[in-house]
């Protein structure tokens, strides 16, 4: 299969806040954890108005996309993007559905429309101004694989460069049986059809044999966010160490990637 | 675009289950809408609920999955010989090669409405027999749908809103261009629950009386519930009717109000038509997103009219199926089949006097007249717009 080139990478996890800090955690420079706040900003990039109505997780989301975005020139060609999420915004479902036990069923509008499973990317595009289409996904556990697979595919049939944005965002309390991550996890790339530092070829093989993180406390974390699941491949561009990687993605079937390092970009 | 085929489908709403009960009530002009009588719903408003799905039950080994929206699934799956033609397809590809692609936009959510009514409320804990992840989560009617069909290939949910099931005909396109799989089973499910009805009421979307696409009183939507689902395959000598096309694009305007200058949905109309290889004039009726309220269907018009010029006859089918929110664009996807396959354009139910301001053609009767492509338009919160477009291979 043809290489795919990567021209941006962005995290947002626990005492991360972008990309440069996910490679100081994954190479061990610095250690992670777990139960550190995520750092979110306000997103300067909205109007006034829609930031005021945005959620934390939305709030992370937007900043995973900056991060992400950080090198991705505005003279490129418009972003296709694709959205993934195992559960979207479980606050404002919970805010919703208590909403709804409630005399007279005061739900408010701005939740309403916030719970939409693409509202993050909503709230991107109307911030980028990009008018280039975009799908908002899950695949439960495996949505950063699945993710990652329509943003390939938007690359190999000459689509045009594509963000994924990958996340998940820890559950309210009432939920936290059903989803119980260990931390908010955001992760971005920008996919090309170019040749970058960075190549990536994706295949799907019948095998039940993911790759792992090494580290106790990351494999935590990659097991604790669906989004978390893309570490064994931020792992070997974080360290500088091209190669295969397996990630989860059905019963007996994985998504291999090949992860290539070019000379120069 | 290389064509893909739509080898079979079928589909289930408040008008009826399976192709032939939708024909008779298109083509006899029998709107499904009635006032509501959901759940203790205190508004004001008419919906399009699918007869019997209380009654639908589940495999014993898929309980766990028991919902609204997994029964309304499984009801859909259960006409037009549906199974046999997924068994058909296995025959033909393998189990790991057809993939799945379902678009949702709130899942079996009416099921976590009954646990927040139930809860424990000193120490704000859900039933114990909640389960989350096999009922209100998204990805729910997918792994659902993907063991009901016995299936092994990538699988995912679209969930944008109210284009969702008109995205997944762009997802499954691409998936099988990149080779992650060689056929594909689409489809969209979304049933009623107290969150959409409560939420668009709160928008003021929603209309005290049957929905009037276009019309000059129109006041808002219908909504509704419904499932559909279709085989795709790569176009060959057998095929009938195919996936000619389809245009994606985004407002980035608002999170629920459409661009008024409706450029974004003339974005994804151009992007379909482009994409077909088809000149406006090929297309022969367009099935509006028409969702009856003031806003879009003057934003629509404004995409469609700068596009055709009012060379294509238009109409809403919103008035005999109500909003089915993330199942309409497959569901009016397979309605613009219906019509290729009888030659039929359908009216615009209820609607009495357009709006002056709309300039497009709206069909106010049912209208016979030789249909080669259709186009189905597919709008929806977070700005996303959707156009394909459905009809004979040439």
């Amino acid at each position: 299969m043809k290489q795919i080139g990567i021209a941006g990478i962005g995290v947002i996890g626990p005492g991360i806040s972008n990309w440069r800090d996910a490679v100081a955690v994954l190479t061990g420079a610095e250690d992670f954890d777990p139960q550190a706040e995520v750092p979110t900003e306000s997103p300067v990039s909205l109007p006034a108005n829609e930031r005021r109505r945005v959620t934390p997780l939305i709030r992370m989301v937007l900043q995973c996309c900056e991060d992400t975005l950080s090198g991705y020139s505005a003279e490129y060609p418009p972003l296709q993007s694709v959205f993934s999420s195992s559960c979207g915004g479980l606050e404002t479902a919970d805010k919703i559905l208590r909403s709804l036990t409630l005399p007279h069923k005061p739900v408010s509008p701005t939740q309403f429309h916030n719970s939409v499973h693409n509202a993050p990317a909503g709230y991107w595009l109307i911030a980028s101004g990009v008018r280039s289409g975009s799908i908002s996904i899950s695949a439960h556990d495996s949505s950063f694989g699945a993710g990652l697979l329509n943003a390939v595919s938007n690359v190999l049939i000459g689509d045009g460069p594509t963000l994924l944005v990958s996340y998940d965002y820890m559950a309210p309390p009432i939920l936290r049986e059903s989803r119980p991550y260990l931390g908010s996890f955001a992760v971005g790339l920008v996919l090309v059809d170019a040749p970058m530092r960075w190549t990536i070829e994706v295949d799907l093989r019948e095998s039940d044999n993911c790759d792992k993180m090494g580290d106790m406390v990351l494999e935590a974390m990659r097991l604790g966010n669906p989004a978390a699941r893309s570490l064994p491949l931020l792992a070997r561009m974080a360290g500088d160490r091209p190669g295969q990687v397996r990630l989860p993605y059905l019963p007996n079937l994985d998504i291999n990637i090949n992860v290539v390092r070019h000379a120069r970009s | 675009m290389r064509k893909l085929k739509l080898s079979a489908y079928t589909l289930c709403s408040c008008l009826g289950q399976g192709k032939q009960e939708h024909r008779d009530a298109l083509f006899a002009e029998c709107a499904g809408l009635r006032q509501v009588d959901f759940e203790n719903i205190d508004l004001q408003t008419w919906i399009g609920r699918v007869h019997g799905v209380e009654d639908v039950v589940l495999p014993e080994k898929l309980r766990a999955y028991e919902c609204r929206n997994n029964r309304l699934a499984q009801l859909a799956i259960e006409s037009d010989n549906f199974v046999d033609s997924v068994r058909l397809a296995v025959s033909r590809y393998g189990t790991r090669r057809i993939g799945l692609f379902i678009g949702t936009s709130t899942s079996g959510v009416l099921e976590a409405e009954y646990a927040y009514a139930a809860r424990d409320l000193a120490q704000d804990i859900l039933p114990k027999d909640f389960s989350y992840n096999t009922t209100q989560a998204i990805s729910s009617v997918g792994y659902f749908v993907r063991q009901l069909l016995r299936l092994e290939g990538p699988i995912e949910v679209v969930s944008t809103a109210c284009s969702s099931s008109a995205n997944v005909f762009a997802a499954a396109h691409r998936f099988m261009s990149a080779g992650f799989c060689d056929a594909a089973i689409v489809g969209g499910v979304d049933s009623l629950c107290q969150m959409t009805l409560y939420g668009f009421d709160s928008l003021q979307l929603v209309s005290q009386l049957p929905c009037r696409p276009c019309d000059r009183d129109r006041d808002g939507m219908n909504v509704g519930e419904a499932a559909g689902f279709a085989i795709l395959e790569w176009e060959d000598s057998n095929a009938e009717l195919c996936l000619l096309g389809y245009g994606e694009s985004s407002d980035a305007w608002h999170m629920s109000a459409p661009d008024p200058t409706g450029a974004g949905a003339a974005l994804a109309i151009r992007a379909a038509l482009t994409r077909a290889g088809l000149e406006p004039l090929d297309i022969d009726y367009i099935n509006l997103h028409g969702s009856a309220t003031v806003a879009n269907d003057l934003a629509e018009d404004a995409a469609v009219f700068e596009i055709f010029g009012g060379c294509a006859p238009c109409s809403s089918t919103k008035g005999f199926s109500g909003h089915v929110l993330g199942a309409a664009g497959i569901i009016e996807a397979l309605f613009s089949c219906l019509a290729v396959e009888s030659d039929v354009a359908f009216r615009t139910m209820n609607t009495v006097n357009v709006d002056h301001a709309i300039r497009s053609p709206i069909l106010l009767e049912t209208h016979r007249t030789p249909i080669t492509n259709v186009m189905s338009n597919s709008f929806g919160f977070g700005g996303g717009n959707m156009s394909l477009i459905l009809g004979r291979p040439s």
